[in-house]
């Protein structure tokens, strides 16, 4: 990047549904230094209060936006300078910024779609986000956890985009793939998203995976080690993670909003991050006709027939850089099974995260990833 | 996942259920529409073709048009239902519920109590209701609430195509009478609706909007209406929780005292009339339970005390609008 260059901090857009967002508060005083990376304003969306990132080193020389204002995406939040802090200059760049802008239509319904195809006889969902740079870097492909969806990677994706493609996927019985499991292993579904790989002729991927997503990343670099060029593991270490079964159990019986609430909100450090929209949209995928049953037996033969497993055999068995990342505060998962893990392993813990650092900590999760991918590759 | 009309999905939920569990069977006035004659495959089904194409792929065994009686056939649907069949019988306007009054609340509402649990009538009644096609005082009302006085019956209101298609089938699943009222405005309008089969479970709130400042009860039609002011007031700085109920009976009374207890101000937005009904019920209820989370009267938009107009300039004037509802914002913010 050249120097001396303004730089128009924006509404970012968090995932396909995301059309504006609320500024909550700045977390940094105008006229202040900022680092690439660092957390600078908390935005609201339907789905969570978020940490947005310092796209670029420079000073906060304004804050258009001031906390309670609803953006559209693309809308001006503030300026960056880089050694061009003139007020006068900042103003006139605020002005042709306001007299340029245009709120982008929030994009058809087949732009959000997911595509859809056949592994192993189930429909699997995914979504495959180009970089923004012309790099010939390897993609990223992001495995989400029991529950949830490839939705949940909506704070990540953009981060990461800036260097990597990103694909994020369905696991069988979420999101929008199929419910069904074949027998529901963690094999069969390593197999689902390794053949995924295979189909979207993508010979080699970085794996990130999130709890349930973490043990299928591990098993994929097991069975199709040359596919895989690392892995970030994210609250789980694969087949014996310790996890609360009154969760997993609780979540699957919840087909109301105040019966799931509870459960939800053992997953996060802080209730707040549970909002009325989350509980909709995991229950409009839980209400799916066989979904109950298909996490059943997904529970039965992926996580309690692992129970007793020791993660480290087999960690201990991967030839690829593992990064393995964890939140202090969870409640789901205990922090401390990162005790005993095998020395070719990296551990990071967020302190002040649950089990869902990558949306209670995204900034901090994508750029722990990223200065892993940077330093492994 | 595609987007389908209110319509579309509520025909859909009946072919998915027929499919599922042959005791679902329909019945009718005009249901087939021309049954039994040639080309009965493009048969109208119904007035707003919402049944179109089931006689064509069930059979006119399990499409059922029937005689122009409502007394005769809700009954025989009741009767068919206490006897193992899980009917969906239409009526076609919930305006001529008053021909087959006993048969729905003396016999279908309390079979099951009066006889100890021994017995169900696993029925669901699909009907019209709503103002603004210019169909007069007869075929325009909206008197829901009146089945939701009813122990024993239960009332869905749905007000888009996603819950209409979840809890049509939850309806028809359902081993109790069930009245299934369709606004008749809604029928074209479309949203994303999954293909697979979904269930919604009755007696639960949809929480439509969050904002905070102050609570919206809002039903069928009038979530639109309550949908374009809450738009509106978010530019004056003012945001509304809407609820949408869902259903009347069960009524989810715990999302409303909820979202009361967070905002201490409530505006109920009903089509049905301002007397005896649910925004008479829901003030009420509030009343009792959270009158000391209240900052300000309890405001209620609903239509004037007066049969339904046909004249379209009437009529329009009769159907409770956004300005209406922005403007009782706005009294239960001054307080």
């Amino acid at each position: 990047m050249s120097d001396k260059q303004t730089i128009a901090l924006t509404m970012p857009k968090w995932g396909m549904a995301m059309s504006s967002g609320k500024v909550v508060e700045w977390l940094v005083e105008a006229g202040v230094r900022v680092r690439k990376g660092d957390e600078i304003l908390d935005i609201e969306t339907d789905k969570a209060v978020v940490a947005m990132e310092a796209p670029a080193d420079g000073v906060l020389s304004r804050q258009v936006a001031q906390p309670g204002d609803e953006l559209p995406v693309g809308g001006l939040l503030g300026v960056i300078t880089q050694g061009t802090e003139d007020p006068v200059a900042v103003d006139a760049f605020v002005e042709t910024f306001r007299s340029h802008f245009v709120v982008e239509d929030a994009g058809s319904e087949a732009d959000q779609a997911a595509e859809k195809i056949v592994i192993n006889d189930i429909s699997i969902a995914y979504r495959k986000y180009p970089s923004r740079q012309d790099s010939d870097k390897l993609p990223i492909v992001f495995i989400h956890g029991f529950g949830g969806d490839q939705n949940g990677w909506m704070f990540n994706v953009t981060a990461l985009t800036e260097q990597y493609p990103v694909y994020t996927v369905d696991l069988p019985a979420h999101g929008e793939s199929s419910r069904q499991v074949g027998n529901g292993s963690l094999g069969g579904l390593a197999e689902v998203v390794a053949g995924l790989m295979s189909a979207l002729a993508e010979p080699r991927v970085h794996l990130v995976g999130h709890s349930l997503g973490a043990a299928v990343a591990v098993e994929i670099a097991l069975q199709q080690p040359e596919q895989v060029a690392s892995l970030v593991l994210l609250s789980g270490v694969g087949a014996g993670t310790a996890v609360d079964r009154e969760y997993i159990e609780g979540f699957i019986a919840a087909n109301r909003r105040a019966r799931l609430k509870p459960y939800i909100q053992r997953l996060f450090s802080d209730p707040k991050y549970v909002t009325r929209d989350m509980l909709e949209g995991l229950l409009r995928a839980k209400r799916i006709e066989g979904t109950d049953a298909a996490l059943s037996k997904l529970a039965q033969a992926s996580i309690y027939a692992e129970e007793g497993a020791r993660p480290a055999d087999k960690l201990t068995l991967l030839r690829v850089p593992v990064l393995v990342v964890w939140g202090g505060q969870d409640q789901v998962a205990d922090v401390a099974q990162t005790d005993s893990l095998p020395a070719n392993v990296e551990v990071q813990i967020i302190d002040q995260a649950g089990h869902m650092g990558h949306i209670e900590a995204a900034g901090q999760l994508n750029t722990l990833i990223r200065a892993f991918l940077d330093t492994s590759h | 996942m595609s987007v389908k009309t209110y319509k579309q999905a509520i025909n859909e939920a009946l072919v998915q259920e027929m499919r599922r569990d042959p005791a679902v069977i329909l019945m009718g006035e005009d249901v087939a529409g021309g049954t039994g004659s040639a080309g009965q495959d493009d048969a109208w089904g119904g007035p707003m073709g919402v049944t179109r194409g089931l006689v064509g792929e069930f059979g006119s065994d399990r499409v059922l048009d029937t005689p122009i009686s409502e007394a005769a056939y809700i009954g025989a649907a009741i009767g068919a239902a206490a006897s193992g069949m899980r009917p969906v019988a239409d009526l076609m306007f919930i305006d001529f519920a008053g021909v087959c009054f006993d048969q729905i609340v003396n016999q279908a509402a309390k079979y099951r109590y009066m006889y100890g649990g021994q017995d169900k009538i696993p029925l669901t009644i699909r009907t019209m209701m709503g103002a603004g096609l210019g169909i007069s005082s007869q075929h325009s009302q909206s008197f829901y609430p009146i089945f939701s006085y009813f122990a024993g019956l239960k009332v869905v209101i749905p007000s888009g195509p996603y819950d209409a298609k979840g809890l049509l089938i939850a309806a028809i699943r359902d081993d109790d009478p069930v009245i299934f009222c369709e606004h008749k405005m809604l029928y074209e309008m479309s949203e994303e609706v999954p293909d697979e089969s979904y269930e919604i479970p009755l007696g639960e709130a949809n929480f439509v909007r969050s904002g905070g400042d102050v609570t919206i009860v809002a039903f069928s039609r009038m979530v639109h209406i309550a949908s374009e002011a809450a738009d509106e007031l978010s530019k004056q700085g003012i945001e509304c929780d809407i609820i949408d109920p869902r259903t009347s009976s069960p009524l989810d009374t715990e999302s409303i005292l909820e979202s009361v207890e967070e905002t201490g101000r409530l505006v109920i937005v009903d089509e049905s009339g301002p007397r005896f009904g649910m925004a008479s019920e829901i003030s009420s209820i509030v009343a009792e339970e959270a009158f000391a989370s209240l900052k300000a009267p309890i405001g209620k938009v609903t239509p004037p005390f007066v049969p339904i107009p046909a004249a379209p300039n009437l009529e329009s004037l009769y159907i409770p609008d956004s300005r209406q509802v922005i403007a009782a914002v706005n009294k239960v913010m001054q307080s």
